[in-house]
């Protein structure tokens, strides 16, 4: 078998995708831990151009690069978080190494499934000559069109959750009102007054 | 030409061609920028009744190439709190992001670098990386000026590209496809801009939050920020920033050219002789245009205002329209035939 560029890249983009992954985890500095993550994410997206799935690629730069490790980042820079040398490598507690397992072993199971399905239905409808983009498109809201509204629910019963949970009425807090600021007229702030010579006014 | 064919071989020849012509396309986009900020100067100058920059070469016209030596003979000064990797890598990651998005942008009939199928997400995505810059230089910096800077960029950036990307999907009802090209061709009779207009505005306010410039240059208040992210940045870090700045200033125009005004075309047939990218430019230079007046007229936003704008304002409104949008044009049946 050739060598060719596309194999080289893509070991390349491995290999980067994998240290990435690595430095994440094991980075003493919380920071450098998150622009690792990114990395890695930066580097799977690459791996998806290679498989010629662009949409995909840029879809995973847009979300998770561009929203989710940004609040990650976002949320670490707001506390002050020193650099913390006790902060030993050290194995995982128990329960939460055997959860990854039971994810490790979900995950090949999906895979797996989801390869035959692919094999056997979406891919041949590629050599139609529409790019994947359209394709997908076409899948979601056609084949999986009601599992994509469940997901919308679920996410805006996510979003008013967190609204609520975390919206409180702080009367010390004052508000702009535009429509009072710009409803304001000259007598609302001005009265003009005589005022007599040595009498003076009270109002 | 014939020794050089001679000399080198085929696959390597295209490969040269490219990078030459890559090569000069930086250059004249560098060169571009640059003029940028001498044009920003005089305009604004020119609206405060002064003269601007008249003293280095003919009307001042050397004057980016001074300020460029100038800040390349000065010293890097490095905090000592700095991470030194991060804080170099900032302003490179700036920079080269500014400039890498230009590579889906077409100035003319096929004058482009590389024509995608998914060239507005490609941007999108570009777009979205530029935070990190500015984050990593506010971190990197270990200091508090540089740090409330970076968080306010971020927040600002994040909020406004949600109605960015709103106002793009309702570009993208109208013509069934990411490729830039044929956004610009879908155009042909009619520019976006005259069906659209409002989600026109929107997608103005937007580029001047994304692109952090006035009125919404909050992360770098002079005022209360000193300068924001790129406080403890001096010398060629320091330029790079603000050469990145400048790039998305014209970045953001050139998409703009594209998704509204019609990108190459001219704006009647007869005019069709006139080489398209001069229309490109032209009307990239009036964008860029309103952003300079808009720094020299508007007043700054307070950063609760500037929130409830994106919010409460700008997000429901452009909602609002890609639904109006869409259901107008299902219901004409003017919706592209790529999107039944």
């Amino acid at each position: 078998m050739e060598f060719t560029w596309g194999d080289a890249l893509f070991y390349g983009m491995s290999f980067v995708t994998l240290c990435c992954a690595m430095g994440a985890l094991l980075m003493q500095n919380v920071v450098h831990g998150i622009l690792c993550l990114i990395g890695a994410f930066f580097n799977a997206a690459g791996l998806f151009i290679l498989l010629n799935a662009e949409f995909l690629a840029f879809v995973m730069i847009i979300v998770y690069v561009g929203a989710v490790a940004l609040l990650f980042l976002f949320i670490l820079m707001t506390f002050r978080i020193q650099d913390n040398k006790e902060r030993q490598v050290s194995f995982y507690k128990k329960p939460v190494f055997y959860g990854g397992l039971i994810l490790l072993s979900e995950m090949i199971f999906f895979i797996e499934g989801y390869l035959q399905g692919f094999r056997a239905g979406f891919l041949s409808e590629s050599g139609t000559g529409a790019g994947n983009t359209h394709l997908i498109g076409r899948v979601l809201y056609t084949h999986y069109f009601l599992p994509l509204q469940l997901l919308g629910v679920i996410l805006l019963v996510a979003m008013i959750v967190s609204i609520v949970l975390l919206w409180y009425e702080d009367n010390r807090v004052r508000k702009q009102k535009i429509k009072n600021q710009v409803g304001v007229q000259a007598k609302d702030r001005l009265t003009l007054h005589d005022v007599l010579s040595r009498k003076g006014i009270s109002f | 030409m014939e020794l050089l064919s001679t000399l080198i071989p085929c696959e390597w020849q295209n490969f040269l061609l490219l990078s030459g012509r890559i090569a000069l396309a930086l250059v004249l986009l560098i060169v571009c920028v640059a003029y940028l900020t001498y044009v920003e100067r005089k305009i604004i100058a020119a609206v405060h009744l002064r003269r601007g920059p008249n003293v280095v070469g003919l009307f001042g016209l050397l004057q980016p190439f001074a300020d460029a030596i100038k800040l390349l003979h000065k010293e890097t000064i490095f905090p000592t709190q700095a991470k030194k990797g991060l804080f170099l890598l900032a302003p490179i990651l700036t920079f080269v992001l500014s400039f890498m998005a230009w590579a889906v942008i077409p100035i003319g009939q096929r004058l482009v670098f590389s024509d995608i199928s998914v060239g507005i997400l490609a941007i999108l995505a570009l777009s979205s990386l530029a935070v990190y810059g500015l984050l990593m230089a506010g971190w990197a910096s270990q200091s508090t000026y540089g740090i409330l800077g970076a968080l306010r960029s971020a927040a600002q950036m994040i909020s406004y590209e949600v109605s960015l990307s709103l106002v793009i999907v309702s570009v993208l009802l109208w013509t069934g496809t990411l490729n830039l090209t044929k956004i610009v061709e879908a155009q042909k009779d009619l520019w976006f801009v005259i069906p659209l207009f409002p989600m026109f505005i929107v997608f103005l306010i937007g580029i001047f939050a994304e692109t952090n410039r006035a009125p919404f240059d909050l992360p770098e208040a002079e005022a209360e920020l000193v300068a924001g992210y790129h406080v403890e940045y001096s010398s060629m870090p320091f330029a790079l920033f603000f050469l990145a700045e400048y790039a998305n200033m014209m970045l953001m125009s050139a998409l703009t050219t594209i998704l509204f005004l019609g990108g190459w075309l001219p704006p009647i047939d007869a005019l069709d002789w006139v080489p398209a990218p001069f229309w490109f430019f032209l009307k990239m230079s009036l964008i860029l245009f309103l952003f300079v007046m808009v720094r020299a007229t508007f007043p700054r936003f307070r950063y609760d205002q500037l929130m409830t704008i994106g919010w409460k304002v700008l997000l429901p409104f452009s909602l609002g329209w890609v639904i109006l949008t869409a259901g107008l044009l299902l219901m004409t049946g003017q919706l592209p035939k790529t999107m039944i």
